[in-house]
């Protein structure tokens, strides 16, 4: 019964969190905390994995429909997808984004059933030498695929990088370009950087350049059934983006978010040299959606298998279990995997479902005029700033970082402002992988 | 006589609500810190408030010298050095909390490493460390004391934590060595024990806007069960002044080694 309920309020949970830019798995497992201390331990775990599985198909939802990216994972989605859907191919957007990523899902549960005897050996090859190179040749793609002259998109990787140093660091005592402001002592908060200088900019130039009406026909039965038949095109996109999304689960340091960065970037790159690259590309869709979902499944491994959380949910889960007092060990968690598996498998199905009845829902929008639509986006998203910000009691100071930020996003809305965005988050763990490359091999 | 009962009453309440105490969290969920503040919180029992999250250590020490209700937190030794922005006023340094040697681990199967005279004499010996420009460097120069050739990296979380098993570092320099093989203890008595920094611990005061015994929650069932069990109350039984001077004289003995 009370994995039942468990399993109820993970798909709810999922929901929220998918639909809510900012509002991540961590903040709501934060919020449900008091609630998950009386529960079984393994029922902790299935709430987490049905959580995380939920999330990722209706965030995908949000960044096509309403261009609002709800973590910077989506941000591809947001590009390929919201692009599509101005074009009137949401509903294609939404489906085939969906298949893909429970192929990419049902991919990941293969890959680490296979892996697990092999698991130590993989890790025995992700050493700061391998993950600098895998940073710095993204960023460089990165730089290199942007829609901007190349000095442009330099400069402005440069930029979100400095951007991304702004903080005091504990670790080394260093406080940059904090001008004495406490609520800037812990870095830039990531939402507000994604609302002012991706967001905003891409609403405005939607605004701007492309006036009309919401137009949404919705998904079918029938057309599931077309985009399954259809998706056959795109295997070698879903092999290839699935791996990748599947390699940043397991690898701590690198996450699924960066993964399916990667996974876009490639395939963006990969079309752009057969010269059939155009913003609102569907492959490229696929390839971050799926790369993404790939990865929630095998970010359990590194947990399950290893004892290690490499995200901050998983840290929490972890912390919640110790403080039941149970022998949290790798037997427990081992013990716990086939219980995981099935509900994660069944959970991406449930995903899959609610994605495709609900989203029909937002057909209610239609013929609203789209700029409407997007300035109560832009209101609900400095709601949603203020309010992932009071979790730390810093709603206020965030929401003003963002107004702070935000000249800068309008100043560049004609220009793709990714790789600034990219280099404000990369620029950290590619300086840290650097700095240990220099002291171990040189 | 109704009038009276409510009042009664709403005093109670009042006074139940006042009674209750806030934990701080200030530092990466799931973390040692985080995991003392856990104990801290369960060690309350019904007198736990809530907790209450902010993003660094600044905001902790706004929220213990303007904060109405009672707070306490666990808080990181190193946070008192003269200079720190975290830097609290000695009123709130309510007493030294835990303590742990650091332990220098290496991965299972790894028999290079199992060997002390590697650690000793090998000639490129690579050992991971916090990246902590407070502790690093006092760690440093204990472990090129040990051996010239050792090479010390220092990481943030999360690469830490599977360093080991990659095989670029031999050794890594913990507080709580969790299931990895230790080879020696910085406990002073068997890693150079004539060595200033030979019983060198990674530490925590307990801090508070209000007097709270730290007794309560070394006797509570929450201390007895914590997971990180290298970490041992630090100086009890001694007078409070007593514990601020020895802190003040190890900081300043460690920011010597800069």
């Amino acid at each position: 019964m009370e994995t039942a309920l468990v399993f109820i309020f993970g798909i709810l949970s999922g929901l929220l969190s998918g639909v809510i830019p900012g509002v991540g798995g961590f903040v709501l497992m934060t919020m449900a905390y008091p609630f998950l201390l009386h529960l079984d331990p393994v029922n902790i775990l299935i709430f987490y994995v049905t959580m995380a599985s939920i999330d990722q198909y209706f965030n995908g939802i949000t960044a096509i429909v309403f261009g609002v990216p709800g973590a910077s994972m989506n941000i591809p989605t947001q590009i390929e997808g919201h692009t599509l859907f101005r074009q009137g191919k949401g509903s294609d957007a939404i489906m085939f984004s969906a298949v893909g990523s429970y192929f990419a899902s049902m991919f990941a549960v293969l890959l680490v059933v296979a892996l697990l005897p092999v698991l130590w050996g993989l890790y025995g090859v992700w050493t700061s030498m391998i993950q600098s190179v895998l940073l710095g040749t993204a960023s460089l793609v990165l730089v290199y695929i942007s829609r901007n002259k190349l000095w442009l998109s330099v400069l402005m990787f440069v930029l979100g990088g400095v951007l991304g140093q702004v903080g005091y660091r504990e670790e080394t005592g260093d406080a940059f370009m904090t001008f004495g402001i406490h609520s800037i002592y812990s870095g830039l908060p990531t939402l507000a950087v994604l609302v002012s200088l991706f967001v905003v900019p891409v609403l405005l130039k939607s605004y701007m350049k492309h006036p009309g009406s919401f137009d949404f026909p919705g998904v079918t039965f029938k057309g599931y059934v077309q985009v399954i038949k259809g998706i056959k095109s795109y295997w070698i996109t879903l092999l290839r983006s699935s791996f990748l999304g599947s390699l940043g689960g397991l690898m701590p340091g690198m996450s699924f978010g960066f993964s399916s960065l990667l996974a876009y970037i490639t395939e963006k790159a990969i079309r752009r040299s057969k010269k059939q690259y155009k913003t609102g590309d569907m492959h490229s869709l696929v390839a971050c959606e799926s790369a993404n979902n790939a990865g929630v499944f095998t970010q359990l491994v590194p947990l399950l298998f290893l004892g290690i959380p490499i995200t901050a949910s998983e840290a929490l889960i972890y912390n919640l279990l110790e403080t039941r007092g149970l022998p949290v060990d790798i037997a427990w968690f081992k013990s716990t995997f086939n219980q995981i598996l099935i509900f994660f498998v069944v959970s991406s199905f449930i995903g899959l479902l609610l994605s495709a009845k609900y989203v029909n829902l937002l057909r209610i929008f239609n013929g609203i005029s789209i700029n409407k639509i997007y300035s109560v986006v832009f209101v609900l998203l400095l709601i949603a700033l203020w309010q992932t910000g009071i979790t730390q009691y810093a709603g206020m100071s965030h929401l003003l970082i963002a107004l702070a930020l935000m000249p800068l996003g309008v100043l560049l809305y004609k220009h793709d402002t990714t790789p600034l965005l990219f280099g404000f988050l990369l620029s950290e763990p590619l300086i840290d992988n650097l700095k240990r490359v220099l002291v171990i091999y040189f | 006589m109704k009038k009276i009962l409510v009042l009664l009453l709403l005093l109670i309440g009042t006074t139940a609500y006042a009674d209750k105490i806030d934990v701080i969290k200030h530092s990466r969920a799931g973390g040692l810190i985080d995991r003392m503040n856990e104990v801290i919180a369960l060690s309350l029992g019904d007198r736990f408030g809530k907790f209450i999250k902010v993003e660094n250590c600044i905001q902790a020490k706004q929220i213990i010298s303007e904060a109405k209700g009672k707070v306490i937190t666990a808080w990181p030794t190193e946070r008192e050095v003269t200079g720190s922005p975290c830097n609290l006023d000695n009123r709130y340094l309510l007493s030294t909390f835990s303590n742990s040697p650091y332990h220098i681990t290496y991965f299972s199967g790894n028999e290079q490493a199992a060997d002390m005279n590697f650690l000793k004499k090998g000639e490129s010996v690579i050992v991971g460390v916090w990246d902590s420009n407070f502790w690093a460097p006092a760690q440093t120069e204990f472990l090129k004391t040990i051996n010239p050739n050792i090479k010390v990296v220092r990481y943030k979380s999360k690469p830490f934590r599977t360093a080991l098993a990659s095989g670029e570092i031999d050794y890594k320099l913990v507080s709580f060595p969790g299931n990895d093989p230790v080879i020696g203890i910085m406990d002073g008595t068997t890693l150079l024990p004539e060595h200033k920094f030979s019983n060198m611990g990674y530490s925590m005061m307990f801090v508070g806007n209000f007097f709270y015994s730290v007794d309560n929650v070394y006797n509570s069932d929450a201390w007895e069960s914590r997971k990180d069990l290298t970490h041992q109350p630090w100086l009890r039984g001694q007078f409070r002044e007593y514990k601020i001077k020895f802190v003040e004289e190890m900081l300043t003995n460690l920011s010597n080694s800069k």
